[in-house]
């Protein structure tokens, strides 16, 4: 059964994305504020750097601008369409700047600033918790190969590569983990 | 295809690291399979929930009113086209009256031929890109065998690995059991060495105790002058063997000559007494009311007795000879405890 809050949110969030559409600058505002948190913290996470995490958002938010009268809910609820955005733009300037994504064995720590700042506006302190305990429950090496496809943009041949491992093994830890993460975030999903 | 591999796909394929030739196959079983929806959409909320677990960070705030700016500049909405200039002109006149008749008479014929130009090059269009799709038919058959065909190398490599780790584990468990039996053989083997040379020695102890005692006798009988064979046969000889209350060092022998009513009792090694005692040997004749005194001794500052000795009365057998410790020269009957036995 899917989580009522989480349904909520994501109709209220497509309300959001159609006065948007209309151009109402409240609506753009109103997204703004609950989601530039995580989306900001997401880019900062893969790029590792402040003001490149900023370039990336404000190029995520005025997509978001410009595409919101193409916005269809059945491809996706609007968070994960603007997350979708800001992941693939982060990659794509972390391969420019030729880099390779830095997996932090550490999750519980908060980078800087007032922690319950950058959270998304929609997340409750138990929905947090549920996540960070599913992330903690993982084996070291089921989440560094999911953070280095999800926030790396690295195939299972590339990781192969940096991490000495047959692509085939690490293709099971990723299935593994993704179906361990998905037992446990059933709650969420 | 088994459901760890399409699981492994949608794994994949959520996280963005699907190959672009495998993406194209998946898509289409997913478009196909309900279930394998639903295990997608499952694995994208997942792995979307992800970012609002790692740590969190403030944007700058001063981000929001460049957004707002931006959105504020990219909303204005374009102009709508300007009307086409001249259409409100006046009519012309003379010859060129004719001539818009004249160019649509052209233009209709030129329509014609350019018809039948288009016609035939539709045709072709069509027929070529049938082959194209045909060809692109195949070349995705084929994408989708070397996938298949990937995968497959993979998971057998995957499994190989498994099976050279359990090896490595099996070889390295053996290894360890070897040893261990090794090590208890080891111990096995020191201690029945020891036990051996334990006996060894116990076995040499006995053969110069042995040849000790046969030495004694040997010299008890030279001690003594036969006159014939029947003589010896009756004599009584035994080997003297302390007691607890002796010195287990002593040893001796003691030959009775009954046709001579004489003895002889030789010991080594037998302890020195204070003055007031002396040794002094019996003779247990079963005809006897009680021991028969055999005579007060004492051994030489070496430890040696020779000791030549009668009886008091007739004594045809014996049972046994015995020592004891008695007061000075000697007393009628046993008081002490017996120091050497012919047991």
């Amino acid at each position: 059964m899917k989580n009522p809050v989480n349904l909520a949110v994501a109709l209220d969030d497509v309300r959001l994305l159609r006065r948007i559409a209309r151009r109402e600058r409240e609506a753009f505002s109103q997204f703004y504020d609950r989601y530039a948190g995580v989306l900001y913290s997401t880019g900062l996470r893969v790029l590792n750097d402040p003001e490149e995490a900023s370039d990336i958002l404000q190029a995520v938010f005025a997509q978001i601008w410009d595409e919101a009268p193409a916005y269809e809910p059945v491809l996706g609820k609007p968070f994960n369409w603007a997350l979708t955005l800001t992941r693939h733009k982060a990659i794509e300037r972390l391969r420019a700047l030729q880099r390779r994504y830095a997996f932090f064995a550490e999750i519980t720590g908060e980078m800087e600033g007032d922690p319950s700042a950058g959270r998304d506006k929609v997340s409750s302190e138990s929905q947090v918790t549920l996540v960070r305990n599913a992330l903690d429950s993982l084996p070291y090496e089921q989440r560094q190969a999911i953070e280095l496809a999800f926030l790396g943009g690295m195939r299972a041949e590339e990781m192969g590569e940096t991490l000495g491992q047959p692509p085939g093994t690490l293709k099971a830890r990723i299935r593994r983990g993704m179906l361990k993460l998905r037992e446990s975030l059933r709650p969420l999903l | 295809m088994s459901d760890e591999r399409r699981e492994a796909q949608a794994s994949l394929y959520v996280l963005g690291a699907l190959p672009p030739e495998e993406t194209r196959e998946f898509e289409a079983a997913l478009r196909a399979d309900p279930q394998l929806k639903t295990l997608v959409a499952e694995l994208r909320s997942a792995a979307d929930a992800m970012v609002t677990g790692f740590p969190q960070a403030s944007p700058p705030p001063a981000l929001k009113s460049r957004v707002m700016g931006a959105a504020t500049a990219r909303g204005t909405v374009p102009a709508a086209p300007a009307k086409m200039a001249g259409t409100d002109t006046a009519p012309p006149s003379g010859w060129m009256v004719w001539l818009p008749y004249a160019l649509a008479a052209c233009f209709a014929a030129l329509c014609v031929v350019l018809i039948s130009l288009g016609r035939n090059l539709r045709e072709q269009a069509v027929s070529l890109r049938e082959q194209l799709n045909s060809r692109a038919v195949e070349a995705d058959e084929l994408k989708s065998r070397i996938d298949q065909l990937q995968s497959q190398a993979d998971e057998t490599g995957s499994n190989y690995e498994r099976r050279v780790d359990d090896l490595r584990s099996d070889v390295a468990r053996r290894t360890a059991e070897l040893q261990r039996q090794t090590a208890a053989f080891t111990n096995q083997l020191a201690r029945e060495q020891s036990e051996l040379k334990h006996r060894l020695g116990t076995s040499e102890a006995d053969t110069a105790r042995l040849k000790r005692e046969k030495e004694t006798l040997e010299e008890a009988l030279r001690g003594v002058s036969l006159a014939n064979n029947d003589r010896l046969n009756n004599a009584h000889l035994r080997l003297m063997r302390p007691t607890a209350a002796g010195s287990a060092q002593t040893l001796g022998a003691s030959v009775w000559l009954v046709a001579d009513q004489r003895g002889l009792l030789i010991l080594e090694s037998l302890p020195t007494l204070p003055a007031s005692q002396s040794y002094q040997l019996w003779l247990f004749d079963p005809s006897a009311p009680e021991p028969v005194n055999g005579g007060a001794f004492a051994p030489e500052s070496t430890g040696k007795v020779r000791h030549l000795f009668t009886c008091p009365s007739n004594v045809r057998t014996i049972e046994r000879f015995a020592v004891t410790v008695e007061p000075k020269g000697g007393v009628p009957r046993p008081t002490g405890k017996p120091v050497l036995t012919s047991d």
